[in-house]
């Protein structure tokens, strides 16, 4: 997976990976009543970043992670990517669902191919070895998702998202339901995969941790209409350790302003 | 003590789940499944013997295959005989009827989970006309085609229609959205996301439908041959045979449905669902 970041025509420094721009999203609901989930987001996500998207339930995280995946179009404003709007999906985006999502009826290695084979792209055998590897699944090759625990199917996740390449990996809360043992191994395992591949991740969770552990910007969602309240750089090396003074300050701050939202969500 | 105890169970049962493991698993549940129909047929032998019954309404078992081998034999050969003969139309029937119903109908129903309109449209439709027995047909189809080979058929085709077309339906929308939307991110186009996402993804429904749609058709293929066989088929075999007293052959014709019922299910339908959804995991309750 060391293969160069493909340049767009405009410099890559100049334009930000991911870009929202005054963005704002209202459903419909079926009794006709609007639900105003996004009120006014704007937001710059730069080449490589990994950025965590963090926020009270139901404000609008997985929403916007859907629109820059294409599947949602904005109410207001604009998303774009290396400085295109976003019109559809396209592979240049992979994504990690909190379900796994995998196709039952393909084995894990035909799960992993599934994007490779579509676009038809060469060394489909060499690179569904090389990520096989990566994500720890040597000896489930054949195995169906139905027989794997759920640590072990969203490994096959990651690596169906990661196996065709894309710029940009959209995860939304991908451990969020795995119990705490198997997700302090799955955050410490995908810290090894992010730093082989270098690519611009955007991370949905409800896990303060989480968000810090592994992300270079936390972006804190306010409560429902949302806007971007506060975003946090973490400059920390990674493996981080979660009882470093600097971590637990920030975690401390970041906890308290989460808080103050929930409270408002509640009521 | 207790782990002691736990250890030995475990090595008392293991030889026993080894051997049950291979071939000696099949031939103890194919022993535990006849078992209990040859004492049935035994009880039933004695009680037609001893004069517990009327004979002639509860021949012996005996009798019955008696006669069923010599409704296997003709002069020109096994494969000339009458019941073959009888079987074989009956089959043409189910196989016709099913055909024509498998082509179209889980079309119609994959294109009814696809389509919201189509859906709209051909629920409502689908949900009244379902529930009718398909012998209700029969007098109005007789009317249509006449005491033939289509009228059978396609009352085959009219039982086989709505379980495909309402399982094929509900498998396309079991579906989730994530399901199509990660296949359309991968760079999947509308026919690839078509058979390499909803096709396979339905294929549990899809196999039910169709288990549904043959055993049902298998029911109501005899019940129109009495009404319409015109001569041929294990239903008219069965109700022309009554009409002379034949009980012999009547339950012979009997038994051979109950076979061939049994044969297509466990022969055709479940080494299919083996190989697929139950590999896949996702088997559906019922
Ligand atoms: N398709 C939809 N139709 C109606 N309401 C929706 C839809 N998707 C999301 N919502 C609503 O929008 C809000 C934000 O949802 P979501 O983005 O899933 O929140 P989060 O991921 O932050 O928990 C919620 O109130 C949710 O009920
Ligand atoms: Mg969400």
């Amino acid at each position: 997976m060391d293969m160069p970041n493909k340049k767009t025509k405009r410099d890559a420094a100049a334009t930000a990976k991911v870009e929202a721009l005054s963005v704002s999203k209202t459903f419909k609901r079926d009794g006709g009543e609007e639900v105003a989930a996004i009120g006014d987001i704007s937001l710059s996500i730069a080449e490589g970043e990994f950025a965590a998207f963090i926020g009270p339930s139901g404000c609008g995280k997985s929403t916007l992670l859907y629109m820059v995946a294409g599947f949602e179009k904005p109410t207001g404003g604009k998303v774009r990517m290396n400085g295109h709007v976003i019109d559809r999906p396209r592979p240049d985006r992979g994504i990690v669902f909190q379900e796994y999502v995998l196709f039952p009826w393909l084995t894990v290695e035909g799960n992993i191919r599934f994007g490779i084979d579509l676009q038809k792209q060469p060394d489909a055998d060499a690179r569904v070895e090389h990520l096989i590897k990566l994500v720890g699944l040597r000896g489930f090759e054949r195995a169906y998702p139905h027989t794997l625990s759920g640590g072990m199917q969203q490994r096959v996740a990651i690596a169906r998202a990661l196996a065709y390449d894309p710029e940009l990996l959209l995860m939304d809360e991908p451990f969020g339901s795995l119990d705490a043992q198997t997700k302090r191994r799955m955050i410490k395992d995908f810290i090894t995969v992010w730093e082989e591949t270098k690519k611009t991740v955007i991370f949905v969770t409800h896990s303060v941790e989480e968000a810090l552990l592994l992300a270079d910007k936390v972006y804190l969602f306010s409560a429902r209409p949302s806007r971007i309240k506060q975003v946090f750089s973490v400059d920390l090396p990674r493996p981080r350790d979660i009882s470093e003074p600097s971590f637990i300050g920030i975690q401390r701050e970041l906890l308290a302003s989460l808080d103050e939202e929930v409270e408002k969500m509640m009521g | 003590m207790s782990e002691i105890q736990i250890h030995r169970a475990g090595e008392a049962r293991s030889p026993s789940a080894e051997f049950a493991a291979g071939f000696g698993h099949k031939a103890l549940g194919g022993l535990r499944f006849i078992s209990p129909i040859l004492i049935v047929l035994a009880l039933w032998e004695f009680s037609s013997r001893a004069g517990l019954v009327n004979a002639v309404l509860l021949p012996p078992p005996s009798a019955i295959f008696r006669n069923m081998g010599r409704l296997f034999q003709s002069d020109t050969g096994f494969w000339n005989s009458p019941l073959v003969g009888h079987i074989e139309v009956s089959l043409m029937r189910l196989l016709a009827g099913y055909g024509m119903a498998a082509v179209l109908c889980t079309a119609l129903g994959l294109l009814m989970g696809i389509n919201r309109r189509v859906y709209a449209f051909f629920d409502p439709i689908v949900t009244v006309i379902m529930p009718i027995p398909s012998l209700a047909w029969v007098p109005i189809v007789i009317l249509w085609l006449g005491m033939s080979n289509a009228t059978i058929i396609f009352v085959v085709f009219l039982t086989a229609m709505f379980p495909i077309i309402y399982n094929s339906a509900a498998g396309v929308r079991s579906i989730s959205k994530k399901h199509l939307w990660a296949a359309e991110l991968m760079g999947a186009s509308r026919q690839k996301i078509f058979f390499k996402v909803l096709l396979p993804g339905a294929m549990p429904y899809v196999i039910t439908g169709h288990i549904l749609a043959v055993s049902l058709a298998w029911r109501a293929l005899v019940g129109a041959e009495m009404l319409a066989g015109a001569g041929l088929g294990l239903g008219y075999m069965i109700f022309d045979a009554r009409t002379f007293m034949d009980t012999e052959t009547v339950y012979a014709g009997i038994m051979v449905i109950a076979v061939l019922g049994l044969l297509i299910e466990k022969g055709v339908f479940r080494p299919l669902q083996r190989f697929t959804i139950e590999r896949w995991g996702t088997v559906r309750a019922g």
